[in-house]
Parts: structure tokens; sequence; C-alpha cells
């Protein structure tokens, strides 16, 4: 019985990290172009979410692969194998990605709370301010728990999509069956679905999560399952935001121009709290995602250039740190506030920088995880490394039709 | 002043040939200064030569001249205690020893004098990182807290492919290398932990945070981890094995010495929040028949821990407590004098069972630096010492280390 319990134990202690970073995932960004793919493109992007869906699971397999064995943070492991300007240009990358994520995500709070008629105008600056807060003035344990809570609120999405009475056996069929269309508007949709789907900073994320959480190769059996149950869940959520979508606008030919149009557009076909629920989804993944993503952009950068972290610190034993994150919090924040901005083309602008930018960070990853300095016995195989660099090579050749089409003129 | 960063990557030349160009500096470190022994030299085909000091004709930051040509010049042999910069220091964490804190070496301040480079700072402050990325000298912040430099007589590398000893760190107090470890995280904390002797080693681990200790212990290979655990206090060893995981446990116990086995598995059985618990069995014990001068003989023979010693246990018939006895009545009483003249018999007892608030309050009620516990015999089976109820009573809030952190 008590070795029921340890194990049982064991396993709660482990697993974390992937389902938070999971969820964390489907941020504003996320939800806009899941809504965006269902309502322009119907069924028919499923089967690439299929796909992404193996992709990310090895990607994550990956990073908590170099978590555990080495111990330390991905943008420790940048500094101490490619050198300072390596650093320095992977952290740009990172911090140009994370920074319009972090727009695009007070543009989700904003959009979700015009939604339920609070103006953005207000909306925003409490929130700039409740998420300094959060982390400036609060606690570790409260912050987590925080997340948490914020993250049972992503079966709201679950809920809407059973609402909407989507036709199950056509997006079964779409999960398996690949479809092109050539326009640019669709490989920007494509492309924004990659670059939300697995982000530059969950790599991060991720990493320094399992290396805070103290996990090591003994325990890699439960990292697996963690991160494979995570990637999972984010896109079991992401398929239903599609199929919602999907069922609803498309269905009744509704194009998507911004979150108030899926929102309030979904009221009348799946009934009025549908639109109240993916109100709230809305709205609590932005508050997770603008929290998340500047707190581990500040991370990230003060480790990679060896400055003090940590949120159980004050602002003096970790000035660079916190300045960063405030920077970063009112920056996004004050963004949105520019009259007439377009909140709907932000968050998807967003998503495509994400998507172009991601394969520098893959790189980095792919070739720490061949280095046997730093990876030892666990270096990727052949099988890993060919597969993954095909998705690499998916990942910008999606990303130079995007800009070919566009340059054609063919939206 | 000149950094390490100005020299890297400069081109190597005999003459008018261009050789190579600059790889490393190879130091001759001690722990006061670091020398300059040899260049690392990338040649035209990429393959690195180690050459000496001698075969330098001069090193500046724009070129380096050889006195001969690369394949004339002998390689330079390893030698102990020598480290290379670029690899080993450079973009790597390091202990500042002084502060007591992990930093990572943004730069290196070298310095000529006459004919030999020494280091004299590491620099890991923003200044050096501003240098680093090529900031011209006039922009670079210069004073306040910009700059970070630690002498190399605090620095301690941390590199793991260094087979360092740990010189300067290991003359730190165990409670301050606990507080590195639980900077580094598990993998690097049990990296660092292995290279201590067992003794610095086991006194820093029973210092870390219980949650990271097991975890600690598990990244360590069961032989090198008994031996440490073998040199912690009983009570301490006893906690800590009961929070593993039954397997590495048991791996553990197998390869202690009988002895340290014995007693922690002794206190295993207790409760961990009851006197038993916390106890300790490695205690020193004499006989009431005896007299100061033989007492003072056996403590000087036995050697007692710290902890344990201001209080000795007195004895009659075998195990049973006959009360206790303070270091300071023997030392000032004479030689001939009796223990029996000598002893506390009305000090308080506890059972293992005894619950530890009301250890607390007796160590506070009668100001006690230590508590026998016994049985229901009057048999006694360990000792309480002050600095494990210190633990207790500390609220949980000061011992939570700065190490936790949201993601």
């Amino acid at each position: 019985m008590k070795k029921l319990w340890i194990k049982l134990a064991l396993i709660f202690g482990v697993v974390g990290p992937g389902l938070i970073t999971s969820f964390a995932d489907n941020d504003a960004g996320g939800i806009t172009t899941y809504s965006i793919a269902g309502a322009r493109y119907g069924y028919s992007l499923l089967w690439m979410l299929l796909l992404i869906t193996f992709v990310l699971a090895f990607f994550q397999e990956m990073v908590a692969r170099l978590a555990a064995v080495t111990g330390k943070g991905l943008s420790d492991l940048i500094r101490e194998e490619f050198g300072l300007r390596w650093t320095l240009f992977a952290m740009i990358v990172l911090l140009v990605a994370n920074f319009t994520t972090t727009i695009a995500n007070f543009a989700g709070i904003a959009a979700s709370l015009e939604i339920l008629g609070v103006s953005k105008y207000i909306s925003v600056p409490v929130t700039v301010l409740a998420l300094w807060l959060l982390v400036v003035k609060g606690s570790y344990r409260f912050v987590e728990r925080f997340f948490l809570i914020v993250a049972l609120f992503f079966a709201a999405y679950v809920i809407a999509g059973f609402l909407a009475k989507p036709d199950w056996g056509r997006a079964a069929d779409s999960l398996v069956k690949p479809t092109l269309v050539w326009k640019a508007d669709y490989w920007v949709i494509f492309i924004a679905t990659i670059g939300t789907t697995i982000t530059p900073w969950m790599q991060f994320y991720l990493q320094s999560s399992i290396v805070d959480k103290g996990i090591t190769m003994k325990h890699y059996g439960y990292v697996k399952l963690d991160v494979f149950v995570g990637t999972f869940f984010t896109n079991f959520i992401s398929f239903f935001i599609i199929v919602t979508c999907a069922a609803t606008l498309f269905k009744a030919g509704i194009p998507v121009h911004n979150a108030e149009d899926a929102a309030l557009a979904l009221a009348p076909i799946a009934g009025k709290y549908s639109s109240v629920l993916f109100a709230v989804g809305l709205f609590v993944a932005s508050m997770m995602a603008a929290s998340i993503v500047p707190l581990s952009t500040s991370y990230a950068i003060c480790e990679a250039f060896g400055m003090e972290t940590g949120i159980n610190k004050n602002f003096s034993q970790a000035p660079i740190f916190f300045s960063l994150y405030t920077l970063l919090l009112i920056l996004g924040g004050a963004a949105i506030l520019i009259p007439g901005l377009p909140l709907i083309k932000v968050m998807l602008f967003a998503q495509t920088v994400q998507g172009v930018l991601l394969p520098v960070i893959l790189i980095f990853i792919l070739l720490l995880l061949n280095n046997r300095d730093v990876m030892g016995d666990h270096v990727n195989s052949k099988f890993y490394n060919i597969a993954a660099l095909i998705a690499v090579a998916g990942i910008v050749l999606a990303s130079l039709i995007l800009l070919v089409l566009t340059l054609m003129g063919k939206t | 002043m000149r950094y390490l960063s100005h020299y890297l990557h400069r081109q190597v030349h005999f003459k008018k040939q261009h050789l190579g160009e600059l790889a490393d500096w190879i130091m001759n470190a001690r722990p006061t200064q670091a020398e300059l022994a040899g260049l690392a030299i990338t040649d035209n085909d990429g393959r690195e030569r180690s050459i000496s000091l001698n075969d330098v004709e001069s090193l500046g930051h724009r070129y380096i001249y050889l006195k001969r040509n690369l394949d004339e010049c002998p390689d330079l042999a390893p030698a102990e205690g020598q480290i290379r910069l670029a690899e080993h220091i450079l973009d790597k964490q390091v202990v500042d020893t002084r502060k007591k804190k992990v930093y990572r070496v943004n730069d290196i301040e070298v310095e000529q004098e006459g004919e030999r480079f020494l280091v004299r700072w590491v620099d890991a402050g923003l200044a050096g990182l501003l240098n680093r990325l090529g900031l011209p000298e006039s922009l670079q912040p210069k004073s306040g807290k910009m700059q970070r430099r630690i002498a190399w007589a605090n620095v301690e590398p941390l590199d793991p492919d260094l087979k360092s000893s740990f010189e300067k760190l290991s003359k730190l107090h165990p409670a301050d290398i606990a507080d590195i470890v639980e900077e580094l995280g598990v993998t690097q904390g049990a990296n660092l932990l292995e290279r201590l002797d067992d003794e610095t080693a086991a006194e820093t681990l029973t210092e870390v945070e219980p949650a990271m200790q097991s975890d600690i212990v598990e990244e360590i290979k069961p032989q090198d981890a008994a031996d440490i655990i073998g040199e912690m206090e009983p009570d301490d060893a006893a906690d800590l094995i009961s929070d593993l995981p039954q397997e590495t446990a048991r791996q553990i116990m197998n390869e202690m010495e009988s002895e340290e086995k014995a007693e922690v598995q002794e206190l295993l059985q207790y409760l961990e929040d009851s006197a038993g618990g916390i106890m300790n069995n490695d205690y020193l014990a004499v006989s009431r028949r005896q007299t100061v001068e033989q007492v003072l003989n056996k403590f000087r023979a036995d050697k007692p821990e710290p902890e344990v010693a201001y209080n000795l246990i007195v004895t009659e018939g075998g195990e049973k407590l006959a009360g206790v006895l303070s270091l300071r009545d023997l030392v000032v009483a004479l030689p001939q004098t009796k223990i029996d003249d000598l002893i506390i018999t009305d000090t308080p007892t506890v059972r293992p069972d005894t619950p530890l608030s009301e250890v607390a309050d007796l160590f506070s009620k009668y100001d006690l630096v230590m508590l026998p516990v016994t049985d229901h015999a009057r048999q006694v089976l360990g000792v309480i010492t002050v600095d494990d109820v210190i633990e207790l009573v500390v609220p949980e809030k000061w011992k939570r280390s700065h190490r936790k952190r949201l993601i």
C-alpha cells in the first residue's frame, strides 16, 4: 500500500511542467488562430493539427531530455556551448517573438472583455497592474495556485465544442485527410497554427520548469509521460476550438474579423452561453500567457547573461529581472491601447512571427541534443535527428511559401 | 586593462607567415593567482596545438608572434592544476567564495607584468558583458552596480570537466556551500558534492533543504552516497534515508559500513515527528563510578562530535540512565573527583514517542543543550541535541530557500 502511495506521489511530483506548459500554450493567439482556422476553412485544417501534435510531442520530449540530463536552463546551455554572441542572437530572437506574443495576449484580454462589455482602455491597464502585482508582490505559492486554477477554465472550450453540435464524422475524417489551399491567407493560418502550437518560449519555459523541479533522468519515464499527456491535452483543446468554429461560423458562412465576431457569432447558433464561455476562456488563457511569457523571457535573458532572477526576490535584489518583466507588461499593454488597432490581425501577426523565428531556436536545441559532451549517452538517435530535421525543414518551407505568396499578392 | 576576449581568435604569425589563430590561454592556476603557461592555437588545417609560452615572441591583442614555426614548437605537456581560460572559465559558472554566490563569467581581466601574464579578476558584471559584445570603451559603464569583478583568489571554477579539488570552496562553512548547491540545482549540485571530500560533503548535505537532499542523493552513485551519508549524524542520515525511494535506500544501506548502518537502522524505526525521529544515537556515555581523569581520557580518545560534547550521558548498571554531566563541570573538577559527585540526576528525559512540541518546550523551559531519550526502564536510547530543536522551532518561512521560483 505504501509503495503505491509513494509511486503516486512521485507521479504527481514529476507531472506538471509539461502539463502547465501545454495549457499556457493555448493562449490568446492560439485560440484566435484556431478560431479563424475553423471559421474560414472548416474542418479542413484538422489534419495539420494532428501532424503538429506529433511534431510538438517530439520536440518537447527532446527539450525535456535535455533538461533532465543537464539540469541546466536552455539559455545557460546556449551560452556555455555557443558563446556570448550566439546567445545574444538567440535572446534577441526570443525577445522579438515573446514581445509580439505578449502584445497578442493583451489583445486577447482586451477582446474578451470587450465581448463582456468592458472597454479596453479600462481592462488593459487594470490587468497590466494586476499581473505586475501578482509577480512582483505576490509569493511563489500564490502565483503557482493562480495558474493551476486558471488552467481549469480550459474546460470551457470542451463544453462549447459539445454545445455547438459539430459533425463528428467529418471532423474525424479531416483529421487524417490532408488538404491544401494555394492562397496566402491559408498559409498565414497554416504557419500561425505551427507558430502558436510550437513556440520558442515554450522550449525555454519547459526546460526551466523541469530543471526547477529537480527532475533528473532517474524519473525520465514520468517526464516523458507528462510531456506526452500535456501535448495531447493542448491539442485536444485546440481540436475543440477548431471544431466549434467550423460547426458554427464556417457552416453559417460568417467571416471572422475580430474576436468579438468569433464570440458573438456563436451566440445565435450555439446558444448565448457559448459566447460567454468563449470570452471567459479567451480571458483566462490570455491572462495566464500574458504573465508567463514575459516572466519566462525575463528568466531566460537574465540567466543567459548571468543576472539575478527569481520572483521570491525583490526589485533591488534582481533589478534587471523585474525591470524586464515590468517593461514587457507595460509596453505590451500600451501597444493595445493604440486607437483603431486591429486586435485579431495583431494576434495573427504574433503567431506568424513565432512560426518564422521558431526554426532558429529549434536548431539550437537540435545541436545541443547531438553534442555528446552535453548529452552523454542520451544524445539524439539518427531516427530522431532525421525526423526533427524534416520537421524543421517543413516549418522553414511553410514560412517561405507564405513569403512568396504574399509577394505575389495572392491573398 | 585587457580582457581575454581581446586576445582570442587573434592571428598567430611567425615572421610574415600566418600560422593560425589563438584558441585559448593555458594557465598554471594556483589558489591565489593564475599565470599564463602556454597558448592553444588552431592551425591553418583546423587542428589544435598547445605550445609553451617560451615559444612566444610577443603576445599582442592584434597579432601574436612566435619564435619559431609551429611545427618546430614542442607540445606543451599537460600538468596538474592547468586550466584553460576560454574552455573552463569563460561563459561558465564560478563561485565567488567571498560573496558565497554563483556567477557566470562574462570576461576575464588579464594583466602583463614584465614577461608574465596574470589573471587578476574575473568579470561577471554588465561592463564585461558589453565589452565582450564590442561596445567601445568610452561607452562602457565605469562604476557602481554595473561592475562585478571577482578577484582570482576568490574564484572557484565549477566546470565539471575540470578535475579540481575545490580548494577554496571547501573552506566555506557547509551551510554556505549548501546554499550554493541549492542555487545550482539537483544535477549540478550532486556533481559538486561528489567532488568534495566525504566529510565536507556530509556536512553540506545536512544543510541542504530536505526536499532537495533526496533528489541529490538519487543522482549520486550508491557507493559514493553511502560514504557521504556514513559521515552524517545518524539522526540526519536516518531522516534522509527514510525520504529516499525504497530501492535507492536499500542500495545505499547495503554499501554502508556495518556500524554506521546499525545506528541508522535503529533510528529508522521511530516516527519522524516524535522525539525518536530527531534523536541521535552516536553519543558519549560514561559510568558514574569513573573518575574525572578517566572520563577526560575517554573523551580524548572518542572525540565526540561537537553537538553531543557539551553534556555527557552518565549510566549505571549498563545502559541505565543515572544522569547527565556537563563538560564544564568535568573540565573544572580535579582529576581524582568521582563522576558521582558531579552528575545532575534530576535532568528531564523523554520517551521516543514524545511529541516534538513537548521536546521543544522542555528545551526552552530548562535551557537545555541536550536531552536524553530513554525507554520505560530508563535505558538510554539516544540524545536530542539543541541544534535539532532549533531546526524545529525556526519558522518554515525562514528556511524556505530562495531557490524556489515560478518556472
